[in-house]
Order: C-alpha cells, then structure tokens, then sequence
C-alpha cells in the first residue's frame, strides 16, 4: 500500500505528496571456498562450499560452515532480508585443532541482475561504512554487512560468495596430494597409487 | 571484586544508513521560498541526493520552471549523535501550478514525488 501523504493548503488545493518505492524481501545464497594452510607454504583449495564442486564433504570433516545469522550469537537462519536490514555471516569452526586465519574475500552477487557488491577483498574491508569484521575468537568469526538498495529491486536472490584461509594449529597435519588409477580392468588388481 | 572485560577484535564500526521520513508541511504565501518542507532523518553525515517526480517516481516534473529544492541539514547530536535531520525546502511559484504536470485539475490536487537517496561515493546504499 501507498504511504500517501496529504495536506490541505487551501480552500481548493490540496497537496499529495508520497515518498514509495517496491522493494522485495532477497533470499541468500552460500558459496563459499575454504583455503587450508598447512603450515609448510602449502595453500590448497580442498573444497568448495554449498553450490560449488564438492558440496560440504571435506568442510563437514573439518567442521567448518558459513551460514547467514544475524549475530555471532545467534543460530544461524535462512530467513530472507528485507530493506534496511543488515546481513550476517557467520564463519565456525568446532574444531580446536583449526583456526580461521583470515577471511580472504567476500562479496554479493545477485541472480540475473549482475548486481554486486564486495564487502571484503585481501583480507580487509572494501567499505567500513557499509561493512565490519568481528573477529570473536580464533574459531568463530562474523562479518555484517549493510545492503545497498539495488539488491531489493527485483525478486533474484543474492549470492554470497567468499574464501577463508584456515589453519592446523598443531602445524603437523599435511596434505599428500595423490591420485588413484581405477582404470585397472582385473577386479584382484588392485588400485594403484601414482 | 574481579571485572573481566572481553574484548572483541572488530573493524571500524558500520555508520548509521537510517533514511526516515518524518513529515510534510506546507504554507502558500506570495513571495514566501519555503512553500513545502519535507523532513527526514537521516543517518549522521551521510552524503545525500534529493530528486523531485511527479507522482509516479520517475517522470520529471515539467511546466514549473520556477521549481527551486533547497536542502538544509541540521544537527543536535547531544540530543541525537546517531542523526542529522534534513529539511529539503520547495519554493514553488503558485501561477506555474495548473500548468505543471503534478496539477491534478481534477481534484485539485498537487501531486508529487521526493526521492531520497544515501551515498557511499557514487553508489545508492539506501533510498526513501
């Protein structure tokens, strides 16, 4: 419904004046990459977060997740943002043998529209005013962000898409990159590690 | 009597983006300039853009080539640090009226549009 407003300045003249424009709730989407630092100068994508290639094996070993949340404190939701609301995102691990080093890059993109907007890049914020970090402790962390006008203007979702850098605390845990040759056609043949 | 203080590791806090209309007044005087006032509050010392449409929110208003939008911002951030209020004052010649295309002859109605926008440099982060 309209907020009109109106004013009677005279006899014969009224005055009308409204101030609307239709926005819509926006769902959210996750994507996110996690980069594992194993403590040897080694950084290697493992994973891919819901929507990319592999979704959610290697994270849920690690137990790590990204959600949509409202506070650090708060569970995390799937409920959409209205205009004017800020937008949480919540990085946790329950991990103590992991720790979040550094959000790496974060940024809005919405379906269809090619509307974005990027609240971290090199591990800071792009825009202060619109954007902040809260660093709760080595294993939880929580950016909210506010979200610009433009975003509401159609019904497309907005994706959020991001890369953490994680590490072992221990340092010990390496990554062996190895491959498997299955093609063997001999079922009593074993795989063979290459 | 132990006080233990947590501290969070945070960024510069996000500033305030409320964009709050407030009210519309108006007084038709001859040779008065602040024929319409629209009051809103707006988050402290953002920057700000104010457009003028006619009823629809898009087309430009025309035939009132006399139409003249003075803003004014106005603080007490004793009272209230978090906003500045912005006046946008409207002088409007009468005699462009009925000639204008916000007139509604029909009813004799002035009808217009105000759109508000907040700014981070170039980008539009709320409008009202």
């Amino acid at each position: 419904m309209l907020p009109c407003f109106g004013v009677m300045i005279s006899s014969n003249l009224r005055l009308f004046f409204q101030s609307f424009i239709p926005y819509s709730k926006q769902g959210i989407e996750l994507l996110f990459n996690f980069t594992f630092d194993f403590g040897v100068n080694v950084e290697e994508v493992i994973a891919d977060g819901p929507g990319g290639g592999s979704t959610g094996e290697v994270i849920d070993s690690y137990h790590i997740s990204v959600c949509k949340c409202s506070s650090h404190l708060s569970a995390c939701d799937t409920n959409p943002i209205d205009v004017g609301e800020t937008l949480g995102v919540c990085i946790m691990t329950t991990n103590t043998d992991m720790e979040l080093v550094n959000v790496k890059s974060l940024s809005l993109l919405q379906d269809n529209t090619a509307l974005g907007l990027d609240v971290m890049q090199d591990r800071v914020i792009v825009n202060p005013a619109l954007s902040e970090l809260t660093e709760v402790n080595p294993q939880t962390s929580f950016i909210e962000t506010v979200v610009p006008n433009k975003f509401f203007q159609t019904t497309d979702n907005v994706a959020i898409d991001g890369a953490v850098e994680v590490k072992f605390v221990s340092g010990v845990r390496r990554l062996v990159s190895f491959r498997i040759d299955n093609t063997a056609k001999d079922l009593s043949e074993k795989p063979t590690l290459l | 009597m132990i006080t233990l203080l947590i501290t969070l590791q945070t960024t510069a806090s996000i500033v305030n983006w409320d964009l709050l209309y407030q009210s519309v007044d108006s007084h038709f005087a001859e040779a008065a300039t602040d024929d319409i006032t629209l009051t809103y509050m707006i988050g402290a010392q953002r920057e700000y853009s104010i457009e003028l449409y006619a009823s629809d929110c898009k087309t430009s208003i025309t035939g009132m080539p006399s139409l003249n939008m003075v803003p004014m911002i106005s603080q007490d951030y004793e009272l209230d640090p978090l906003h500045d209020n912005l006046d946008v004052v409207i002088d409007v010649d009468v005699t462009e009226i009925t000639s204008s295309n916000i007139w509604d002859e029909s009813n004799d109605t002035l009808e217009f549009c105000s759109v508000v926008h907040l700014l981070s440099g170039v980008e539009v982060i709320k409008e009202e």
